[in-house]
């Protein structure tokens, strides 16, 4: 079992040393500090189990364990010897609302396992997409390039690596592939999840009722049998909470490292998937437009330039490199045999509406909607402007995505897909919901 | 006081939402329950499994079957019999190759599609799932 959760353990160290080191100085409560350390540190194993495939041709378990090793023993001989005199860097939480995180880790942990339980090689895409691509990493002993051959286009060659180089670290000490890697990936992040949007909402109400918000997506049955199916679709969506969150506290704060922090978590994001790719991109241009528009200076935006071009590198390697391109795309605007008609459009927005109000949310984008539109000014405050402006603009984006490539039928797409992106979304809008409608403590 | 009453209304609506989605949740889970009882959901490429060490470290293996892969169990076979044995590639419908994976819809279909492929016959294992040889490629 601890040689299962050691990979995890050392993500967490890295993350946490890191975070340390770039945010020397300023202050926040322990949950989002947790949270955006493991976060980063995930991502980062990730990226070093990617350059062992570019520096020794397959997966080196040595190299990858060295790599973190040497590097979670510089950080933290820094963290000693250098700043073992400035003051600590957390804001002590005090014990009822420790007390409530902690409960509300377990209750999710506790429900991620009885659900994923049922299913321990997880779902359809889990052993056709994302499992079998950390498997094939794993075990290549050179031919790890076959995993982009056009011939397995059922398994999405062109989706990119993140959750499955997360897998292949997570096997480090396992004696072969098997389900417990992604099984405890997948329960990890909702853990993640759970944990980042009590500490956002936290972080910026200052409230305890944001543990009801919290606790809200993992009492939906149709939510949690996908997120404990081992896809991407939560790794998406929590990436996107960190980047988010982590632009709002850069702003709310002045400190250009979080800026640089943003951009990891952007560089990660586009890692996920390709959905996470454009929503990085968005992300972006909107937090540069904000950065520049409320006159933040050319030192906030360098750093959050900069450190989204140095943690997007494995995706342009990736996309530049080895994607044979989204072989299920027929572009309907150009297209004579196949258009993009305005019943094609019609059938998307109608199907949308039907699926928010499907008896399978049980009511829950219903409440979120009434969330929003009793709240509508706060949700359109200065601090959640780019959150909103990316939430509606990413959802323009995939129903225009919908309507332009034509390649599958659009009612069998719009049932296996739609529910997933509204997955990817939701720790999101809730996040911006609740944040919007919970009385600020002072 | 209209506001007031807006708020209420909605946070009544939000514990509602709670608890719904709670008693959907524990349905959900008894279903589940009797459906699996405490154990896993059968993973179909078990049957799969093994076949490995008689590759001969080949790259790649086609794949024969007489089902179509728009049947749901065939199409899951075909996906998990990649997974288990990746990162050999599994290529659907070509029999020429070194090695052949034949998994018909019954062991006479899958013997039929050796005969008629022109295939040796290496291994079956107790799935009816054939290991095959074709002797045109050396």
């Amino acid at each position: 079992m601890i040689k299962n959760l050691l990979p995890y353990i050392l993500s967490f160290a890295l993350g946490t040393l890191i975070l340390n080191l770039v945010l020397n100085g300023t202050r926040f409560r322990m949950f989002i500090r947790f949270v955006l350390a493991w976060g980063l540190g995930l991502g980062l194993s990730s990226m070093i189990a990617f350059s062992s495939f570019w520096i020794f041709n397959m997966y080196s378990r040595i190299y990858a364990l060295f790599f973190h090793l040497v590097l979670i023993f510089l950080l933290g001989f820094h963290q000693i010897v250098i700043q073992n005199k400035r003051p600590s860097p957390i804001k002590r939480a005090e014990l009822p609302e420790t007390g409530i995180f902690i409960l509300l880790l377990l209750s999710v942990g506790t429900l991620s396992y009885i659900y994923g339980h049922f299913y321990p090689f997880g779902g359809w895409d889990a052993w056709q997409v994302w499992n079998f691509k950390a498997k094939f990493l794993f075990e290549s002993t050179g031919q790890w390039r076959n995993l982009f051959d056009p011939v397995l286009w059922r398994s999405s060659p062109h989706y990119p690596l993140l959750l499955p180089l997360i897998n292949v670290w997570a096997w480090t000490f396992a004696e072969q592939t098997g389900a417990a890697g992604p099984f405890m990936t997948s329960i990890l992040f909702n853990l993640l999840t759970a944990a980042i949007i009590f500490a956002a909402l936290y972080e910026l109400t200052g409230s305890k009722w944001a543990v009801a918000a919290a606790i809200l997506p993992f009492l939906n049955a149709h939510y949690m049998i996908l997120a404990t199916a081992q896809y991407c679709d939560h790794v998406l969506g929590f990436f996107l909470c960190c980047a988010i969150i982590s632009f709002t506290l850069a702003m709310n704060n002045g400190r250009s490292a979080l800026f640089g922090l943003t951009g990891a978590f952007l560089g990660f994001l586009s890692f996920t998937k390709p959905e996470g790719t454009i929503a990085a991109g968005l992300s972006l241009m909107l937090f540069l437009a904000m950065v520049f528009f409320q006159k933040r200076g050319w030192k906030s935006a360098c750093w959050l330039m900069g450190a989204t071009l140095v943690f997007l590198i494995p995706t342009l390697i990736f996309k530049l490199l080895l994607s044979p391109g989204n072989q299920t795309f027929i572009n309907g605007l150009a297209s004579a045999a196949k258009p993009s008609s305005w019943q094609r459009l019609q059938i998307i927005v109608r199907y949308s509406g039907m699926e928010l109000a499907h008896e399978k949310w049980a009511g829950l984008w219903l409440v979120l909607l009434a969330g929003f539109f009793v709240e509508i000014r706060a949700c359109f405050q200065k601090q959640f402007i780019p959150l909103a402006a990316f939430l509606i603009l990413y959802l323009g984006i995939v129903l225009a995505y919908y309507w332009i490539n034509t390649y599958f039928e659009i009612t069998w797409w719009l049932s296996v897909t739609l529910g997933r992106i509204l997955i990817s979304l939701l720790p999101a809008f809730l996040i911006w919901i609740a944040a919007s409608n919970i009385p600020r403590k002072q | 006081m209209f506001k007031k009453i807006i708020k209420i209304s909605l946070f009544l609506c939000f514990f509602a939402a709670l608890i719904v989605n709670l008693i959907k949740s524990h349905q959900e889970i008894s279903t589940l329950y009797k459906k699996y009882g405490s154990g896993a959901s059968q993973f179909l490429g078990h049957k799969f499994s093994g076949l490995t060490p008689f590759l001969e470290n080949s790259q790649r293996i086609g794949y024969l079957t007489d089902l179509s892969l728009d049947d749901r169990i065939a199409a899951a076979e075909f996906a998990q019999a990649q997974y288990v044995l990746a990162p050999i590639i599994l290529e659907f419908g070509n029999p020429n190759l070194k090695f052949v994976l034949v998994n018909g819809s019954s062991l006479n279909r899958s013997l039929q599609l050796v005969k008629d492929q022109q295939l040796q016959a290496l291994k079956k294992n107790t799935f009816n799932i054939l290991l095959t040889h074709n002797p045109k490629v050396p």
